[in-house]
């Protein structure tokens, strides 16, 4: 759909020398479809359109596109527009976009605002990227306390076009103080006169603009909420809505997960290329230094190929270093989610969960270490090389198996629950991180036994 | 929860007559949280004093599983009255979980306009849109005049999941939807449809559920509606939408890992673990016997042993960040044209380009560095043969990890599987064949 939108765009653009035109066959679309097409333009047909939308239609449109692609197209367009859409913006939306501009545009911005929105975004950028007070949205509706639900009426009327949601309304007192609050259903099927005091609900949950943003998101999950009004001081500041929290909720599972892949952020699909290239550079530099260290153990253990029979065991090594390595993942992957639920809250659960892994490890160890004896033992065999000490090989990668599996998933599970103790996220040991890990400790282990049951033998 | 759970203990205990007043400011997520420790008589208790609406909000917040074994304990006839205050999505979770014969008991006892409507929830799978979607909604039709819809709204509120916005049909079709506010704001005598918008985002309700969620996300939504063959027959709403989300992501975090996140059972995780590990196990064999073809390359320069873990780490690595970032896009749907998943590859092939000559040269300089120290002969060639068998293979395994995934999509198999032994393996296999043919070339082995 969306593909066939933007070659209309372009071919209306060729006839079509009125863009307002365009304009108003685009509103036909969702806004989410116009912003989809945006990205994708053109950008002398984009800039016509600047033109011809509506700062309150620009601001739907941008609304729907990431902030950092938002901030690029604010480079395209005048400060005094740009303060002119953000006007119309919801005050998160807003802020988000002015926070991925330079300091000077951003300040220029900002001194071009009317003062409401000014007050609105200052306040906003106070609170630190973690805490509540900045995804929410100061565009709700109150009401004081001791008027009529007539009252309500009007103020809902009056303000809708403005509120992020309607469902529900907050009853304050002079001082701003939040006192309860007013689900929609109830003001519909109240009739006048009846003060909202009457029949607001005052057993309301609420958070604290210097909540973590986790803890609200999980306060909205459990307890299904619409709309949380947001505190400093019992005053009310903002809102987080259902749609907020699931924003939220998907952009913290996507750095999870990029980080499980060995990336330091998530990438967006059109960011330009040494972007990405920053975001993977760092744990592939970390990784080569660190594999550098498996060269040099592997180096240290030269003394083993010197007999030209024993370079057999380079052989076997991919197959415990990819096995261990995988299994650690795997168990990495259970941890960080474990951790990331709160669910090895206390001492009694971790050591639960680190013994559980130890036994995985222990039993898939034993398991493959079997089946990796006769296997390699075949393999030997068939070769027909005398020279090799067929038994003592597939004796020594079996045993390099059941140890390395079961400290990969040990050291699996350990290694982000130590670093959520050192208070480093636990999300930092990525898939790479652990795998190499392994991998130092599974070559020790394997060169090791060699070395015993081989070398000091010969 | 102490306080919350002590609290009622102590109300039951005194008999207080009334806890169901007194239990109302708490809300029923709390009590659910704490259900569980009560005993047998508590519970009892409990199931007689409550208002069916009260344990209808508590029971929802349990696990389905609990929810049944509690309202078994109630007993059929009771339960019913508790069904009804249910919403129908948390009514069908139940259903679908129960036997056929508790089914039909139950169902019995409906009304049967409800009865109709639950077996015609029951059909759908957990991972489909009927699943997770609820059937108290609003709807008017389009003829009515905006104060009839009004004190449809007024009627209806109270077992309405959400009144903004209404939704309008035409006999039962879909054709718009209507902001509340305009609604009231309208002046009679106006039909509804000179009000509706049009511009309307729905799912089928045969529809897979998380992609409609994505949908919620995508256009901002809060509620979504949902239609059988053009008839409106239910709404998906935020909070439902969040569980499917994280449940989503949970499963795609897992997946690519190649595992299931929620193991609890040891024996059962390790089962789970084995033939992924398996065919890892025989796909390793395989690359095994590539590098026993080489190994004559190693007995003649040792020194190529001391890197060849470090070339296939690091091609391991670079695969699995273009995987993870490729999947991420699948799953969101951003690739979506040709044009997309070309531009895609292009820019995974120059990141990874520009990544494999970084690499590349710091490898060149590590692996010099220990050469020179170890005194060993070549040492610049070796260090050569290390570091362009970095740059090669990286670049072939940025790609790998990067097309792969969406090959795998295109043929329909999940490419959050694609994640495990076939890409690990294709790499080393690359990695191999690379270290060891340049290794002929450039050290003139035979």
């Amino acid at each position: 759909m969306n593909k066939d939108i933007i070659k209309e765009i372009i071919e209306m653009a060729e006839i079509q020398s009125d863009p307002r035109i365009i304009c108003d066959w685009l509103k036909q679309y969702h806004p989410y479809e116009i912003a989809e097409a945006f990205t994708e333009l053109p950008e002398d047909i984009r800039l016509s359109l600047y033109q011809a939308f509506t700062n309150e239609d620009l601001a739907e449109i941008i609304s729907y596109i990431e902030p950092e692609k938002a901030a690029d197209f604010f480079e395209e367009v005048a400060n005094r527009q740009i303060a002119g859409i953000i006007e119309e913006m919801a005050s998160d939306d807003a802020t988000d976009i002015l926070n991925n501009l330079d300091d000077d545009k951003r300040q220029a911005i900002i001194n071009l605002l009317d003062q409401e929105t000014r007050t609105d975004i200052e306040n906003l950028a106070l609170y630190s990227e973690d805490d509540a007070g900045s995804m929410m949205t100061t565009n709700y509706l109150t009401v004081e306390s001791g008027k009529d639900v007539k009252d309500i009426m009007r103020e809902i009327v009056r303000n809708a076009p403005e509120a992020e949601t309607i469902n529900t309304t907050f009853v304050i007192d002079k001082g701003g103080k939040l006192l309860g609050s007013l689900d929609l259903k109830k003001i519909i099927i109240t009739k006048s006169p009846c003060p909202v005091d009457n029949i607001m609900d005052i057993n309301f949950r609420y958070g604290n603009v210097d909540d973590n943003k986790e803890d609200i998101i999980k306060m909205i999950q459990n307890y299904d909420i619409d709309v949380l009004p947001v505190l400093e001081k019992g005053i009310l500041k903002g809102i987080i809505t259902g749609d907020d929290a699931m924003d939220s909720l998907v952009e913290e599972a996507e750095e999870d997960y990029a980080r499980l892949g060995g990336l330091t952020e998530s990438e967006e699909l059109d960011e330009p290329t040494m972007i990405s290239v920053k975001k993977r550079l760092p744990w592939l530099a970390i990784l080569l230094i660190m594999n550098a260290f498996v060269a040099i153990i592997i180096s240290a253990f030269d003394f083993l190929f010197t007999y030209e029979s024993l370079t057999v065991l380079v052989i076997f090594q991919p197959i415990i270093l990819n096995m261990a390595g995988n299994s650690g993942t795997q168990t990495l992957a259970i941890t960080i989610q474990k951790i990331t639920k709160k669910q090895l809250d206390n001492k009694n659960k971790i050591r639960k969960h680190l013994g559980k892994e130890t036994i995985h490890g222990l039993s898939l160890g034993l398991t493959f270490g079997l089946l990796a004896f006769f296997l390699s033992a075949a393999i030997l065999f068939l070769a027909k090389d005398f020279s090799i000490p067929v038994f003592k090989v597939s004796f020594i990668v079996a045993v390099s198996i059941l140890i390395s599996l079961t400290v990969a998933n040990l050291s699996g599970a350990l290694i982000p629950i130590t670093f959520d103790k050192m208070k480093i996220d636990p999300a930092a040991a990525s898939g790479p991180f652990i795998t190499t890990v392994i991998d130092i400790i599974a070559i020790l282990i394997y060169f090791t036994l060699a070395t015993v049951l081989i070398y000091l033998q010969l | 929860m102490k306080k919350t759970l002590d609290f009622i203990k102590s109300l039951i205990k005194h008999r207080d007559k009334a806890i169901s007043k007194k239990m109302k400011h708490l809300h029923p997520y709390d009590v659910a949280q704490i259900f569980g420790q009560f005993n047998q008589t508590e519970r009892n208790y409990l199931y007689n004093n409550l208002m069916p609406i009260q344990l209808a909000d508590i029971l929802s917040y349990l696990d389905t599983v609990h929810t049944i074994n509690y309202l078994k304990e109630i007993g059929t006839d009771k339960s019913v009255p508790i069904l009804e205050e249910m919403s129908s999505d948390d009514i069908t979770d139940i259903l679908n979980e129960i036997d056929d014969e508790d089914f039909r008991a139950i169902l019995s006892k409906f009304s049967s306009e409800s009865q109709i409507e639950l077996a015609y929830l029951r059909k759908y799978g957990e991972d489909q849109v009927g699943a997770i979607m609820t059937t108290n909604y609003i709807a008017v039709e389009n003829e009515l005049d905006v104060k009839e819809a009004m004190k449809i709204l007024i009627q209806e509120a109270e077992d309405s999941e959400t009144i903004d916005p209404i939704y309008i049909t035409d006999n039962g079709k879909l054709t718009g939807m209507l902001k509340l506010v305009d609604l009231i704001i309208a002046r009679s005598p106006k039909k509804i449809k000179e009000l509706a918008d049009d511009k309307i985002v729905y799912v089928n309700v045969d529809d897979n559920a998380a992609d409609a969620v994505a949908k919620m996300d995508n256009y901002g939504l809060s509620v979504l509606p949902v239609i059988d063959q053009e008839k409106m027959v239910g709404i998906i709403t935020i909070d439902d939408a969040l569980d499917v989300m994280e449940k989503e992501e949970t499963e795609t975090y897992g997946q690519f890992a190649a595992v299931t996140i929620d193991d609890d059972n040891i024996l059962k995780g390790t089962l789970r673990r084995i033939p992924w590990l398996l065919i890892l196990l025989i796909l390793g064999i395989f690359v095994s016997s590539i590098i026993s073809v080489y190994e004559d390359f190693l007995r003649q320069v040792t020194a190529l042993i001391f890197f060849q873990t470090l070339v296939l780490d690091m091609v391991g690595n670079i695969s699995t960040q273009s995987l993870a970032v490729s999947i991420r896009h699948l799953v969101r749907d951003d690739l979506n044209t040709g044009r997309k998943i070309f531009k895609h590859l292009f820019k995974e092939l120059k990141v990874s380009f520009i990544n494999a000559a970084i690499c590349g040269l710091m490898a060149f300089a590590v692996a010099l560095l220990m050469l020179t120290i170890k005194h060993v002969d070549n040492k610049t060639m070796i260090a050569l043969v290390v570091a362009l068998s970095v740059l090669v293979s990286q670049i072939a395994g940025g790609l790998l990890g990067a097309s792969i995934p969406i090959i795998f999509a295109k043929i329909k198999i999940d490419p959050a599987l694609a994640s495990g032994p076939l890409i690990t393996t294709l790499n080393d296999v690359v990695a191999v064949v690379v270290y060891f043919s340049l290794a002929a070339v450039l050290l003139n082995l035979v």
